[in-house]
C-alpha cells in the first residue's frame, strides 16, 4: 500500500505541478486540496502519511495548519514550501514541529528529496513502533 | 503748542551743549555758585555788623538821650525847689518885717536847706534902710551894705506887675569869695508885707524889699550830673544859651565858652562838627542824637570819636536865650563792647554758614569727582563691553560660515566678511566697491540686483535661493536680503546673508533618493514574492517537460530557451530581494583590506584578461569594520565589476583605504580611469534595474545593492566622475564609508566570548 501524500496549496497550478512530479517520480498516492480547512478533515481521517504545504495561504496559512494537524494527528510530518527569504518563518517552521522547508522557487530534486527523507522518517517510526509492539506483547 | 514745543527743543538743545555731567560747566557752576553765596554772607555781614552797629549806637544814644532827659528834669526840679524855697522864704513874715533876729534865724535855716544845691548866698534888701542881710557859706546872716547892682534888683522889684514874680538873672562868671571863676546866676523875688504874725494881725501891703538867690550854676547842675555815667566812663556836660559850660567835668570849663575853651586846650584837633552841633541844635533848643571827634576824654588825650545826645532846659520860656543844653556824650568805644560781643556772635555764625557752603562745595565737588569716576568707570565698563560685544559681532560676521555683506541700490559692496573674501577668492578691495555683475557672473548677478532693489523699494525682506557658479562648480545658496536704516531712519544699504547650502541641496537629493530607493525596495521585495510563485511553477512544469522531450527536438530547445529565461527572472528575483535587505544577516568583526584582496583574487582572472593594473594603497593597521563579509565583498565585486566595464580596452584600477576623524571612520576609494558617468546617468545610477550595459550583461542592481548593503552598515557611498567631455582624465572614483570600530573595543571584545556576545545581539 503505498503512502499517502497531500499537498495543500491555494494556486492550483501549483498543486498540479507538484502532484504531476510526485506522481511521476515517486510511487506515493497524492490527494490535493486548495483549501487548508478541507485539508484538516482529509488528516483527521488519518489516511494521511505526509502533508506539504504552503506557508501562504488564505483562510489558514500553513503555520496554523501545522499547528491543528499536530494538534489532531500524532507523528505525521509536515513539510512547508516558503517563499524565499522568509527565514525567519522558515526557523519557526522547525520549531513548531515541521518535519522541513523547501524555498520557492524549487527544484524537482529539491522535493523529491526532501519527500524520500520524510519517507524514511516514516519508515522508521513505524519500525520503531512495531519493534516496541512486539516487546510488549513479548513482555 | 508749537511755542512750547520750541521752547522744549531749545531747553535740549542747552542741555545737550551744557550738559550738566559735562563735569567742567558743573564745577565751574558749583565754584560760581559758591563764590557767590560766599559773598552774600560777607555782604551781609557786613551790612548786619554796620546794621547792628548803627542800631547799637542808636541805642545808646537814644539811652543817652534819656539821660539827658532825666538830667534836664532833675534841673527843673532844682530850679523849682529853688523858686518855691525862695517864695517861701518871701512869704516869712520875719523877712517882710524885718523882724530880727528871727529873719537872721530864717534866713540861715534857708539858707542850711538849698545850700547843698549851689547857692552861695541869700540877700535880702532892705527897701526902707536899703540894708542888705546875707547868708554865705559858715557865715552867720550878718548885715552889709548895699551892692550897685543892688539897687536894679530893688527897681525891678518895686514894680507892681513883678509882685509874685522871680526873676533869673543872666548868667555871670565870677570869683566868688576868692575862689576861681563860677558861673552865676541869681533868683529875685521881690517881697511885699503880705504875711500876717503877732506884730503884724494885718498885712501891711507895702513894698518890703527884694530876696536874692545867688546859685553856682556849676554846683547846682554838677550836683545833678556829676555821678552821671553813660556807659561806663560817658559823662554829661551843660551848656547855657550863649555857649557858656554850666558844668563840665573838665573843670577849667566851667563858665567858659564852649566854642573857644576847646580849641584852647587842643587847637591840633578840629571842633567843626560839634561846634555845629552846639551853634545849629543845640543853642536853637534842639534835641538830637548826634557824633563828635572830641580831644580827650577823663584824662585821656588825643583824637576821640564820640556819641552825643542833647535836649534842651528851658529856664524860662518868656525870655530868649535861657536856654540850656544839656548833653550826654560818651565814647564811641562804650558801645564797641557790645558791638563786639554781637560781632563776635555774627562772626560765628557767619563762620558757621562759611564752612556750611565751602563744606557744601566741597561735599558737591567729592559727590561729583566720586559720580564722575562712578560714571568714568561705568563709561569704561561700558566701552570695554561694547567693545567686547563689537568684537563679538565682529568675528561672529567674520567668523560666520555665511557669507556677510552689503550693498548699495546700485548692487555696489559696501562690504563683505572673511567668508566671503574666501569664497569669491578674491581680494577685499576687488569686492567692495565693485559692482555685484562683476563679481558674479550673468545672470545670477542681475536676478540678485533685482531683489536687492525690491528689498530697498517695498520695505520688505527677501529670502532667495540661488545659485553660484565659481569656476566650473556651481554653489546653491540661500541668501536672507534685508533692509539697514541709518540714524535718521533712512535706507542706507542692504544686508545679505548667503549661506551655503549646496551640502544641503545635495543632501536632500541624497535623501530624497534615499526615500525612493527605500521604498523601491519594499515594491521590488513585493514584487519578487510575487514573481516566484509563478516562476516556480513555470520553471517546474519546463523542467518536467524538458525529462519528456527528445534532446535533439525543436521542442528540447524551446524549453531549454525558457528555461533560460525562466532561471534569468530568478536570478532578478533573487537579486531584487538582496537589494531589499531580507537576506540573512550576520555581523562580525571584519578587516577591509583583507575583503579587498579577496575580491581581488577572486577578480584576478577577470582584471587579467581585460588588461588591467592594479594599484593597491591600502592603510596598515586600519581599522575593523562590524559588518558582513560576504555583503561588503559583493559591494566591493559589484564596484569593482562596474569599472572594468568602465575600461573597456584596459586601464589601472586604484584602491585605497585610509581611516580619518581620529581613527573613527574608514574611507575605501576605488577609482578607475574608464569612461566616466554621463551627466545624465549620474543622478540614476544608484536606481534598482538601471543600467547601461547590454540587456544580458546587467540585471541594474549592482550598485542599488550595494547602496543597500552599505547603508546598512551606517556608511555611505558617493562617486566622483569625470567624463571626455569635463576632462582630459576620465575615470570614476567611488567612495565608501564605514564607521570604524574602535582598536580597544575591539581587543577587549576580541576572541571567542567577544565574537559570540556580538552575534547574539
Amino acid at each position: 500500500m503505498a503512502e499517502k501524500i497531500l499537498i495543500v496549496d491555494d494556486e492550483p497550478d501549483m498543486l498540479k505541478l507538484l502532484s504531476m512530479i510526485i506522481r511521476e517520480k515517486t510511487p506515493y498516492e497524492v490527494t490535493i486540496t486548495n483549501n487548508p480547512l478541507e485539508a484538516l478533515d482529509i488528516a483527521r481521517k488519518g489516511e494521511i502519511d505526509l502533508v506539504i504545504a504552503d506557508l501562504k495561504m488564505p483562510g489558514l496559512n500553513g503555520m496554523e495548519l501545522l499547528d491543528a494537524i499536530k494538534r489532531v494527528v500524532e507523528n505525521i510530518p509536515v513539510i512547508l514550501i516558503t517563499a524565499y527569504g522568509t527565514v525567519e518563518s522558515a526557523a519557526e517552521t522547525m520549531q513548531k514541529g515541521g518535519f522541513d522547508f523547501i524555498t520557492k522557487p524549487f527544484r524537482k530534486e529539491q522535493i523529491l528529496f526532501t519527500i524520500d527523507r520524510a519517507m524514511k522518517w516514516i519508515q522508521l517510526q513505524r519500525e520503531n513502533k512495531m519493534l516496541k509492539d512486539q516487546l510488549k506483547s513479548k513482555t | 503748542m508749537s511755542f512750547l514745543l520750541n521752547v522744549k527743543r531749545l531747553l535740549l538743545t542747552l542741555i545737550e551743549k551744557y550738559h550738566p555731567f559735562t563735569i567742567k560747566y558743573f564745577k565751574v557752576l558749583v565754584v560760581i555758585i559758591m563764590t557767590l553765596l560766599l559773598g552774600a554772607v560777607l555782604i551781609m555781614g557786613w551790612m548786619s555788623s554796620s546794621k547792628v552797629k548803627e542800631i547799637v549806637t542808636e541805642d545808646f544814644n537814644e539811652q543817652q538821650l534819656l539821660v539827658a532827659r532825666h538830667v534836664a528834669t532833675q534841673i527843673e526840679n532844682s530850679i523849682d525847689i529853688l523858686k518855691r524855697e525862695l517864695l517861701l522864704l518871701s512869704l516869712s513874715p520875719s523877712i517882710q518885717y524885718f523882724e530880727i533876729p528871727s529873719l537872721k534865724d530864717r534866713m540861715e535855716t534857708a539858707y542850711s536847706r538849698i545850700a547843698h544845691m549851689g547857692t552861695l548866698e541869700i540877700r535880702f534888701i532892705e527897701n526902707s534902710t536899703k540894708k542888705v542881710h546875707h547868708v554865705i557859706e559858715n557865715h552867720k546872716c550878718a548885715t552889709g551894705d548895699i551892692y550897685p547892682e543892688d539897687l536894679d534888683y530893688l527897681e525891678w522889684a518895686r514894680k507892681e506887675e513883678n509882685r509874685g514874680d522871680i526873676f533869673l538873672t543872666p548868667l555871670t562868671t565870677v570869683s566868688y569869695n576868692g575862689q576861681s571863676e563860677k558861673p552865676i546866676m541869681k533868683m529875685i523875688s521881690p517881697v511885699w508885707q503880705v504875711s500876717t504874725d503877732e506884730a503884724y494881725p494885718v498885712p501891711l501891703n507895702e513894698f518890703s524889699g527884694v530876696l536874692v538867690f545867688v546859685i553856682d550854676l556849676s554846683h547846682l547842675t554838677g550836683n545833678i550830673t556829676k555821678d552821671i555815667r553813660s556807659g561806663k566812663t560817658g559823662y554829661c556836660w551843660i551848656i547855657d544859651g550863649n555857649g557858656i559850660f554850666l558844668y563840665h567835668p573838665e573843670k577849667d570849663f566851667v563858665g567858659k565858652n564852649a566854642f573857644e575853651v576847646r580849641k584852647g586846650k587842643n587847637p591840633a584837633i578840629s571842633f567843626e562838627k560839634i561846634n555845629e552841633i552846639q551853634r545849629d541844635k543845640m543853642l536853637k533848643g534842639e534835641e538830637g542824637t548826634s557824633w563828635y571827634i572830641s580831644g580827650w576824654h577823663r584824662g585821656i588825650e588825643g583824637e576821640i570819636r564820640k556819641l552825643i545826645a542833647f535836649t534842651p532846659f528851658k529856664l524860662d520860656e518868656k525870655i530868649q536865650n535861657r536856654i540850656w543844653s544839656i548833653a550826654v556824650v560818651a565814647p564811641v568805644s562804650e558801645v564797641k563792647g557790645t558791638i563786639h560781643s554781637i560781632h563776635v556772635r555774627q562772626f560765628y555764625l557767619q563762620a558757621i554758614i562759611i564752612f556750611v557752603i565751602l563744606f557744601g562745595g566741597l561735599f558737591i565737588n567729592f559727590m561729583i569727582l566720586t559720580w564722575s569716576n562712578i560714571l568714568e568707570q561705568e563709561v569704561a565698563k561700558k566701552t570695554i563691553e561694547l567693545k567686547k560685544s563689537e568684537q563679538r559681532y565682529k568675528s561672529l560676521v567674520e567668523n560666520a560660515e555665511d557669507i556677510i555683506f552689503t550693498v548699495d541700490y546700485k548692487g555696489n559692496f559696501l562690504s563683505i566678511n572673511k567668508y566671503g573674501i574666501r569664497f569669491f577668492n578674491r581680494k577685499v578691495e576687488e569686492i567692495v566697491g565693485n559692482n555685484l555683475s562683476e563679481i558674479l557672473s550673468w545672470p545670477n548677478a542681475d536676478m540678485l540686483l533685482l531683489m536687492i532693489q525690491k528689498v530697498f523699494d517695498t520695505k520688505e525682506s527677501k529670502q532667495i535661493t540661488h545659485m553660484f557658479i565659481i569656476g566650473d562648480r556651481e554653489y546653491w545658496f540661500n541668501t536672507n536680503l534685508r533692509r539697514l536704516y541709518d540714524e535718521q531712519g533712512n535706507i542706507y544699504a542692504v544686508l545679505g546673508i548667503s549661506r551655503d547650502i549646496t551640502e544641503r541641496k545635495h543632501m536632500e537629493e541624497y535623501s530624497y533618493y534615499t526615500e525612493k530607493l527605500a521604498s523601491m525596495g519594499t515594491l521590488a521585495a513585493g514584487v519578487a514574492h510575487e514573481i516566484n510563485n509563478p516562476l516556480g511553477i513555470i520553471l517546474g512544469f519546463t523542467d518536467l517537460m524538458l525529462e519528456k522531450a527528445t534532446p535533439d527536438s525543436a521542442e528540447y530547445d524551446m524549453l531549454k530557451t525558457i528555461e533560460k529565461q525562466g532561471l534569468n527572472a530568478k536570478r532578478v528575483v533573487e537579486n531584487l530581494l538582496d537589494f531589499a535587505r531580507h537576506k540573512e544577516h550576520k555581523e562580525e568583526f571584519i578587516d577591509i583590506n583583507e575583503n579587498i584582496g579577496t575580491v581581488l583574487a577572486v577578480m584576478g582572472n577577470t582584471l587579467l584578461l581585460k588588461k588591467i593594473s592594479v594599484n593597491q594603497n591600502l592603510q596598515e593597521d586600519l581599522p575593523s569594520v562590524k559588518a558582513d563579509a560576504r555583503e561588503l565583498q559583493q559591494v566591493f565585486f559589484n564596484v569593482i565589476n562596474n569599472s572594468i566595464y568602465a575600461m573597456e580596452g584596459g586601464g589601472i584600477l586604484t584602491i585605497t583605504t585610509r581611516s580619518f576623524d581620529n581613527n573613527e571612520k574608514i574611507e575605501i576609494r576605488i577609482s578607475d580611469t574608464g569612461h566616466g558617468i554621463k551627466k545624465e546617468h549620474r543622478i540614476r545610477i544608484f536606481d534598482p534595474l538601471f543600467t547601461t550595459k547590454e540587456v544580458d550583461k546587467g540585471t541594474g542592481l549592482g550598485l542599488s545593492v550595494s547602496y543597500g548593503i552599505v547603508t546598512k552598515h551606517e556608511g555611505s557611498i558617493s562617486f566622483e566622475t569625470k567624463t571626455k567631455e569635463e576632462s582630459a582624465e576620465t575615470g570614476t572614483t567611488f567612495i565608501i564609508i564605514f564607521p570604524a570600530v574602535k582598536k580597544s573595543r575591539v581587543e577587549n571584545k576580541g576572541g571567542e566570548n567577544g565574537r559570540k556576545d556580538i552575534d547574539s545581539r
